[in-house]
This record gives structure tokens, sequence and C-alpha cells, in this order.
């Protein structure tokens, strides 16, 4: 049996590390880091782009605007969000919201690739091109844009975790364009299909007609 | 009239407590060996199967086989008002049930019976490799301890018993053994282990008020059987399905 004891110490250690991270300038201009939250036996990771204004002041992943929606396409299709792991590719907010920089990727990018080895989630949901085109990159699947690349299901070995990718648009952009919302939505319902096949039926709770009178 | 009395009323408020947290109705059959009831929760994860012999009660008089549409949770409420002293006595005519207590003084609840009908479910052929006999009170001290840490409990069986659960919480084992005195009978024909809710296990185990000891029996991965005896006769028989993750 694994233990979850280990587990979660080895990613509250890890989560520690990056509250005190100053690889990148980034650590210059945050109020505070995003490690993440969520289980740290969670089947489900979400990794959106990077900590926006509120995520900074709370220390705390998708928990503005973007973050309601995000909570709403989960709940609604019955997934509760406090079963899920969710972080960002970024673990510190880009002043004025920018994009992402190459080096800033570079610099944090194993704070990622260490909760995606301590958690081995099932099921990997990038939002947005961002956190797709780092996901998909690492598993050697070219991403071209997310009009092509949304609603697509890849399986595949993420530094030793096979998972399942789900790739959807990031919610703040789904905020400002009704049509990405509607595709957001169909993408959610989706992934609910997906984690029905892949993750309850792991988790399947047998009835006893399933061992009497068959022995 | 069908009318049965039982020495204790109290014995049943623990079995009808128990019952009606599994199914809200059953059905009741007494017939010339005794009273028998045997059902599934609606999950069918669990299953109750109750049996007490004609000599467990002071007063049995059936004629043929009569079955009994009962609505249990109601009928709960009804013997949760047993006290201590109370000698239960049920009488049975058309559509209705006559629950009476005769102590102090003679308390007498008129229940409607239910038409519906008995489940044919037959007796379940399962081999068990584990064999632990306890104290009813022990095991339910223990599923106690362990619904503080998590949702499932493990029984492992070989040269010990090890009841153990887990979560982020933390980890949490309890180490049985006759040498102990712990267990009263232990046999292990094949090391097992088996997981289960401990949900299922905290609303089983809550009948030690009406039996003094519990036999449980399991194999790897396969569901597991406590059987509770109850003073002067009969037992209470609980399965319980594995969760195999």
């Amino acid at each position: 049996m694994d233990s979850q004891v280990d587990v979660k110490r080895e990613l509250e250690k890890l989560h520690e590390a990056i509250k005190n991270c100053k690889k990148c300038n980034l650590y210059k201009s945050r109020k505070n880091s995003v490690p993440g939250e969520g289980p740290a036996n969670a089947k489900i990771m979400i990794i959106g782009e990077a900590p926006g204004e509120k995520e900074d002041e709370m220390g705390r992943p998708f928990v503005g605007a973007a973050g309601k929606l995000l909570t709403n396409l989960l709940e609604e299709r019955g997934l509760k969000r406090s079963q899920v792991f969710i972080t960002n590719i970024l673990k510190c907010r880009p002043p004025g919201n920018r994009d992402p920089a190459p080096q800033e990727v570079e610099a944090c990018k194993d704070y990622l690739i260490k909760q995606i080895k301590i958690i081995k989630p099932k099921i990997i949901v990038t939002l947005g091109r961002h956190a797709t085109s780092f996901i998909l990159n690492s598993i050697g699947v070219g991403f071209k844009s997310m009009r092509k690349s949304h609603g697509r299901i890849i399986k595949g070995d993420l530094y030793g975790v096979p998972v399942i990718i789900f790739v959807t648009y990031h919610p703040a952009a789904a905020l400002y364009n009704p049509r990405l919302k509607k595709n957001l939505e169909a993408d959610f319902d989706i992934l609910k299909k997906v984690v029905d096949e892949n993750i309850k039926q792991v988790s399947k709770r047998r009835t006893l007609e399933d061992f009497f009178y068959n022995i | 009239m069908s009318r049965v009395s039982f020495f204790d009323a109290r014995t049943w408020h623990h079995i009808i407590g128990v019952s009606s947290k599994i199914v809200e109705q059953g059905v009741f059959v007494l017939d010339d060996d005794g009273l028998k009831f045997r059902s599934m929760d609606p999950s069918h994860v669990m299953m109750i199967d109750l049996m007490l012999p004609r000599e467990a009660f002071d007063e049995y008089n059936i004629d043929g086989t009569i079955t009994l549409g009962i609505n249990l949770q109601e009928l709960s409420k009804i013997t949760k008002r047993a006290v201590k002293g109370d000698k239960l006595i049920l009488e049975f005519e058309r559509e209705l049930m006559k629950v009476i207590f005769e102590g102090k003084s003679t308390r007498i609840f008129t229940l409607p019976l239910l038409d519906l009908a008995a489940e044919r479910i037959p007796e379940p052929k399962l081999k068990f490799n584990v064999t632990a006999r306890m104290l009813s009170d022990t095991f339910e001290e223990i599923i106690k301890d362990l619904e503080v840490i998590g949702d499932i409990v493990r029984f492992e069986a070989d040269n010990g018993l090890s009841i153990k659960s887990w979560s982020e919480l933390g980890e949490g084992e309890i180490i049985l053994s006759p040498a102990t005195g712990a267990i009263i009978d232990y046999d292990v024909s094949e090391k097992s282990a088996a997981n289960y809710s401990i949900e299922y296990l905290r609303q089983i185990s809550a009948i030690s008020r009406a039996a003094d000891v519990v036999t449980l029996k399991f194999s790897t991965n396969m569901p597991c059987r406590l059987d509770y005896e109850i003073p002067n006769g009969g037992r209470v028989t609980f399965f319980v399905a594995p969760r195999i993750e």
C-alpha cells in the first residue's frame, strides 16, 4: 500500500520550496506564489497558465472569475473541485497577466513535473495553449492551435506516469467570448465521459451479486 | 391470532435499529422454525440475515407460515422506547401488528402491516479463508477508532489479524491475536486481505449491544461475513461486498 501520508508530505515539501522559489524574476513582483491545491491522491489534475491578480493575492489557483467558471463547469457535471488537483504552468503571476516568457516556463517546469510524478493523476486536463503546448510537447505530440486541439483525448506517458490528456480552452478566454464558452462546455461534457469511463470504474464498489451464487 | 413474546425488548430495539438503517421496509417470515428476515440494502453492498429460532422466544404461537411486511423505520421508533425489564410481545392480526411492552406498565402500539412481497434471496455460497471470533464490543471499538482516520477498512490476516485504515489524515492500525486475548478463536487457512467501506461496518457494529460475540469471516477481495450471536439463541448475520480498487 502506497502511504498516502508520505505522498502528502512529499507534496507539501515541494510546495514549500515553490513558496520560497527565486529561480526567475517573477518572485520580485509576486505577493504569493501559487503552487496549486487539491488532494495528493487526486485522479484528475487540471493545469492552467499562470496565477492572475486574485490568485497572486490569495496564493490559491483559479479563485477569480475564471476559477468560478471552472468550478461551475466541473460541479455541473458531478465532478467535485475538491477532488481535483489544480495548478498552473507558472507558479507566480507574470506582471500585468502577460504571457509566460519561455525562460520562466523553463525555470518553473520542474515543479510541475514533480507534481505530476508525486500525484500520478490518471487524467490531465490542459487549459489553454500554454499548458497544452507544454504537456503535448512533453510527450512528443505537436501542438498547432487550440481550435484544432480542443476536445482531444491523448494517451501518453508523461514523465513515467501513464496519463490521459484532455485538451480544452482556458476558462478566462471563454469569459470574453460566448462562442468559446459553448465549446468549453461541450469539451467538459466529453471530459465527464472520459472520467466516467476511466476513473469511476476503477473504484467501482462491488455489489454482493458479483460474488454470491457464482462460486 | 398469531403472537410471539421475547424476554428482552431492548434486544429487539438494537436489532431493529440496525436493520432499519440498512433497509427501510422488509418482510419478516415466521414459520415452525422461527423468525427469519433476509434483505439487501438498496445498493446491494450489504445484506442482513436474521434468524431467531422459536426457542429464542418465551412464547411462539404461529400456525403455518406468516409473512409480515414491516416498515422498519417506523417499527424502530417504537422499539426504541423499550426500557430495562420490558418484555416484548408482538401480535399480528389481519393488516395490523401490535407491539406490546410489558414492564412496570403495559404499553401497546399498533402499526399497519405493509403489502410487500418477500425478497427471495438464496443462502449465499461463499468460502472463507479467515475466521476470527471476538467480543462484539472489541470489534465496534476498532471500527470507531478507524472511522476517525478513513473511509475504507482493510482486514489482513496472517499470524495475527490486522485491521487498518488510512487517508490523508494519517493511518490507523489495530493488531489482534489470540495470544493477547483480543480474539477468542482464530483460524487462517490462507493468508488473506480485503477492503470494505467503513460506513457499512459502522452501521453493523452498533448491534454489539444486542450480541456479546461476533465472528468475522473473509477471504481476499471477497465479501466479509459477520455473525452476531444473540443471547438465548438466534443470530444476526451480515455480508458486506468488498471494495476493489
